[in-house]
């Protein structure tokens, strides 16, 4: 017996290891995960079993970073357990923007093109992620040409939610700044 | 400006003669030593039949028969001889003169001017020097010989001839000047035929060269029937004019064929008549009728040699002649000590005009100190590249001056100016080949090769390449580069050093890291690994062993047999076969959906073929390489990447006793066989990086990488082994020009490789465009920390937030300079880098 394995016996806490017991396939979860985000909600099953074929699973320990500010980080997240911190920083200084949790779905507009991040992504618990890479999503896009559309009408979707949270309880100043790069 | 350059245009307009005897005269006048010697054996055996009849057969001298016989074939054999040596002369000179040829129009055709390629595709380059040249190379191997050797054969037959008999000799040679007056005639509509063919030929290979290049916009607008039909137009033009070309070339030879084939004619009709009256003996006439026959071949070469002549010399001249230009700058690498420059740097009233008279700069003033940096910002096409390739010497301005530490650009010698001038481009190229030959390229061009032999100074070269390497932030990637590489069996020291890293990389970080890497061990699955890999756990010392033959291994199958193993992973096969034909059938064939795939996209069509049968029979009636090529996918297996399926409940424990049991069976095979994983020995077939972890990479985000390569990092520094990595690293290709780097990879290098050199002036064309926010900080830091002061550097910023740290900012507007000055002066201004800036004021 090799003198490290006792030590590490115990560690092994890989997503593929803890679902070992379950049969049902990584990529057949990972299809059910995204049937249920409204992005993906009218995209044909066979460009979403290919996603799903095509994610990826992570885990990050507490304190990690997914992308810093300023990086274009190419990619959309799903948190399947734990807890993102996003964060903006101001100096030596980090403020908490806000919590992500289990089921939440970011950067789904990174999926489309460059987007260098105005924020950072930190995992503040022991986190586990489905990623999608921008490359195989442009490649899924290409593939089935008409999930372009689908993806655009649901970013519209969420740009609209966004708005209505966001914007029609703005204060006066804020709402005339807005208007002016965004609507 | 310019100046004239007699002596570099000359290589376009040397004769084609030229090439077959420069430097080949040697070899030329031994041919034609040979050939006096062959046209000499030639003519005696004619000499021999006559005697052989008159003086042997008709007096019955036996003794003499035996002698013209024995000279007569010694006479033959000493021809054949020679002829076989005079190819071989031919062809060495050929070749020769071929690849000097085009040796020096390479030569010249990479010092032409940028604007020349604006309008030459590469495709009609290499088809210039690798087709159109080779007519012409061949011609000069026998431009001297063919001639010489047939009109002396010519000759030495025709003296023969006249000497036999004067007047049948003179009724035959008529036929002769007949067949010189009709021949040119043909040969000139050949000509004109032939050059057409030549452009036409030349024509299409732009045409090819002009889709290819441009494939990605072809097939993204689905043009295939488009630009297939500009390459057939130009195919079935090509196809008439060749068949028109081909037309003359055999009217040519048929006539000349027809004409020489009137010789025997004349020989029985004259010679039977002059046999007749008496005044010619049977012997001569048949010498007569031989020597008549003999001269048909030198003529036929010699027609032949013509028709090549006009071939060559016409493909040789169209071809010099679409390179007949002139070098903007003479390429001396002659060693004149070069000026050390200390990079002080003044623009006067610069204007570059191009060709086509379009004004791309129009009047840039501005002057810098030694070692000051320049921003140089502003709206695209508004000359900034143009200013770059100007200071860095790649075009002549038009008007206006450039000094150097007072010195005129245009008056010092491009090496000086290269020597002293760094330039990188916003889309370097990288050439085919190893890291460190890319590194070094910039260095090696100027005549400093990397010090070989003692140690010490090779030693220093590789410290300041890796210097170099750090500065860009391209060490950690060269790094991994050399830990995914692989390391010869023999090299006993490096093994045993990296089993050592491996104990105390587990010593130190084998908790830590366990989240990703998966660990060796004995009495675990491994969801990384394949299933064969799983069942070996080890690797062959036997190349027939290997893991891709082990589904074809007869006895490995049966082992699989005895464990129980067979039936439940040819299942696994059909069931992961069945899983990618359903998910991948239909998708482009491209490595990004591919890559995770248990089938190989050449093999899916393969999959669903054996799907089919399997519908109707069983299993068991596959021909082998189908049970064979089954296998294979579930032994390839591994359920971290292969995430459409799982490995059967029940399975896992039965691997794992296979485990056990595979060592015995190995052995029984032959003792050896196979080198079994374990913390002390090294794993050959796999990575440095998997032997020191001692196990396999999980799938992971680019963060884990960086927690890795930390903890490699600290433990190579301690080990003293991280040169040696970054040596390996170092040594592995950068792929087909360089497309195994990503886009910032690429402008790193690109960055080192002028650092290499350590020029006076940087002058960097939105050199840091692809890099991300740390590396363009790196750089950035690089710049105001080392080179301030000591470096004058001119950066072309397309991002505003940096330009902040630079000595000067220059804002650059339709080609005319149209702010200069600080950072801060020019904010005050509020002109036109405040507009870029904070945008159009209201």
């Amino acid at each position: 017996m090799n003198y490290w394995n006792e030590k590490v016996h115990s560690m092994n806490s890989s997503t593929e290891e803890k679902n070992n017991h379950n049969q049902v396939p990584v990529m057949q979860q990972n299809l059910e995960l995204l049937k249920e985000l409204p992005f993906f909600h009218y995209f044909p099953d066979k460009s979403l079993k290919l996603l799903a074929f095509l994610a990826k699973r992570s885990t990050l320990a507490a304190g990690e970073l997914l992308f810093d500010e300023g990086e274009d980080f190419g990619q959309a997240y799903l948190l399947l357990s734990g807890e993102l911190t996003l964060l903006k920083r101001s100096g030596e200084e980090a403020r908490i923007v806000r919590h992500y949790y289990s089921g939440d779905f970011l950067g789904s507009f990174s999926l489309l093109g460059s987007m260098p991040s105005l924020f950072a992504l930190q995992a503040t618990a022991d986190t586990t992620v489905l990623t999608i890479g921008r490359e195989e999503f442009a490649k899924i896009l290409e593939q089935f040409p008409e999930t372009g559309k689908l993806a655009l009408k649901a970013l519209l979707k969420e740009l609209h939610g966004w708005e209505r949270k966001n914007l029609a309880e703005a204060t006066p100043p804020g709402l005339n700044l807005a208007g002016a790069t965004m609507l | 400006m310019k100046r004239d350059n007699p002596s570099a245009s000359s290589v376009t307009a040397k004769p084609l003669l030229h090439w077959a005897f420069s430097g080949n005269l040697k070899l030329q006048l031994m041919l034609l030593l040979v050939i006096v010697l062959i046209v000499a054996a030639r003519v005696v055996p004619l000499e021999m039949q006559k005697r052989i009849i008159n003086d042997a057969i008709a007096l019955q001298n036996l003794r003499g028969l035996f002698l013209y016989c024995a000279i007569y074939i010694l006479a033959i054999t000493v021809a054949s001889g020679l002829k076989l040596s005079i190819n071989y002369l031919q062809t060495v000179i050929g070749e020769r003169a071929m690849t000097a040829m085009r040796k020096s129009l390479y030569n010249h055709i990479l010092t032409l001017p940028l604007n020349f390629f604006r309008t030459t595709q590469p495709g009609t380059v290499v088809s210039s020097l690798m087709t159109e040249l080779s007519t012409a190379g061949s011609f000069a191997g026998m431009a001297f010989a063919v001639p010489v050797s047939n009109i002396l054969t010519l000759l030495a037959f025709t003296g023969y001839l006249v000497w036999l008999n004067t007047k049948l000799a003179l009724a035959t040679l008529i036929i002769y000047p007949i067949v010189v007056l009709v021949i040119p005639v043909l040969q000139k509509k050949t000509n004109k035929a032939n050059k057409k063919r030549v452009d036409l030929a030349r024509a299409t290979s732009s045409q090819i060269a002009e889709s290819i290049t441009g494939i990605h916009e072809v097939q993204a607008h689905g043009a295939y029937s488009q630009e297939g039909g500009k390459f057939a137009r130009l195919a079935e033009r090509l196809q008439k004019i060749r068949i028109r070309w081909s037309l003359f070339r055999f009217g040519i030879k048929t006539a000349n064929n027809y004409f020489v084939g009137l010789g025997p004619f004349v020989v029985f009709v004259y010679g039977g008549y002059l046999i007749m009256h008496g005044q010619l003996e049977l012997g001569a006439m048949v010498a007569f009728l031989s020597a008549q026959e003999k001269l048909y071949d030198p003529w036929k070469e010699l027609i032949e040699f013509y028709q090549i002549y006009q071939d060559a010399s016409i493909s040789y001249r169209r071809t010099m002649s679409s390179f007949d230009a002139e070098p903007e700058f003479s390429p001396d690498v002659v060693d004149t000590p070069a000026p050390r420059l200390t990079g002080r740097l003044e623009v006067q009233d610069l204007v570059y005009d191009t060709p086509e008279g379009l004004r791309l700069l129009n009047g840039i003033s501005f002057s810098l100190a030694a070692g000051e940096h320049l921003a140089v910002v502003g709206f695209s096409g508004g000359g900034k590249s143009t200013l770059f390739q100007c200071l860095g010497k790649m075009f002549n301005y038009s008007s206006g001056s450039i000094r150097l530490d007072g010195m005129e650009l245009s008056t010092l010698s491009k090496r000086t100016a290269i020597e002293g001038i760094g330039y990188i481009s916003q889309n370097p190229f990288i050439f085919t080949g190893t890291i460190e030959d890319n590194l070094l390229y910039a260095q090696k061009a100027l005549g400093r090769p990397k010090p070989a032999g003692s140690g010490e100074e090779t030693k220093a070269d590789l410290d300041r390449m890796i210097l170099v390497l750090q500065q860009v932030g391209l060490f950690v990637d060269v790094m991994r580069f050399g830990l995914d590489s692989q390391i010869a069996t023999d090299d006993q020291p490096v093994i045993d050093k990296i089993i050592r890293i491996r104990l105390r990389f587990h010593e130190n970080f084998g908790e830590r890291l366990a989240d990703y890497v998966e660990f060796y061990r004995r009495d675990t699955y491994h969801v990384n690994s394949s299933v064969a890999e799983n069942i070996l756990f080890g690797t062959s010392n036997r190349p027939d062993f290997d893991y891709h033959l082990l589904p074809d291994n007869s006895s490995f199958r049966s082992f699989l047999q005895s464990v129980g193993l067979l039936e439940p992973l040819l299942a696994l096969s059909v069931e992961l076969a069945r899983q990618a034909v359903d998910l991948l059938t239909g998708v482009d064939k491209v490595d990004i959906f591919f890559k995770n795939s248990p089938v190989p996209a050449d093999r899916l069509e393969h999959c669903e073929r054996i799907l089919n049968r399997l519908k109707k029979q069983p299993l068991s009636s596959l021909p082998s390489g189908q049970q064979s090529f089954l296998l294979s996918l579930a032994l390839n297996f591994t359920p971290a990447i292969h995430t459409m399926t799982r490995l059967p409940a029940g399975l896992e424990k039965k691997i794992l006793a296979a485990r056990l049991a595979f060592p015995k069976w190995a052995e029984s095979i032959a003792a050896d066989l196979f080198t079994f994983y374990s913390d002390t020995s090294y794993i050959h077939g796999q990575s440095i990086l998997n032997n020191i972890f001692f196990g396999r990479i999980r799938p992971a985000l680019p963060h884990a990488q960086e927690v890795m390569n930390q903890a490699i990092m600290h433990l190579l520094v301690e080990e003293d082994f991280l040169e040696k990595v970054a040596a390996i690293g170092m040594a592995s290709q950068v792929g087909n020009m360089g497309d195994r780097l990503s886009g910032g990879q690429r402008q790193k290098l690109a960055i080192a490789r002028v650092l290499m050199k350590s020029p006076k002036i940087i002058l960097m064309d939105e050199a840091t465009s692809a890099l991300d926010n740390k590396s363009q900080a790196r750089i950035q830091r690089l710049m105001t920390t080392r080179w301030r002061g000591s470096r004058t550097v001119i950066a072309a910023v397309h991002r505003l937030d940096i330009i902040e740290g630079f000595d000067k900012v220059a804002v650059m507007k339709a080609g005319k300079l149209v702010e200069f000055g600080t950072y801060h002066e020019l904010l005050e201004r509020k002109g036109s880098l405040h507009e870029l800036i904070y945008g159009r004021k209201k």
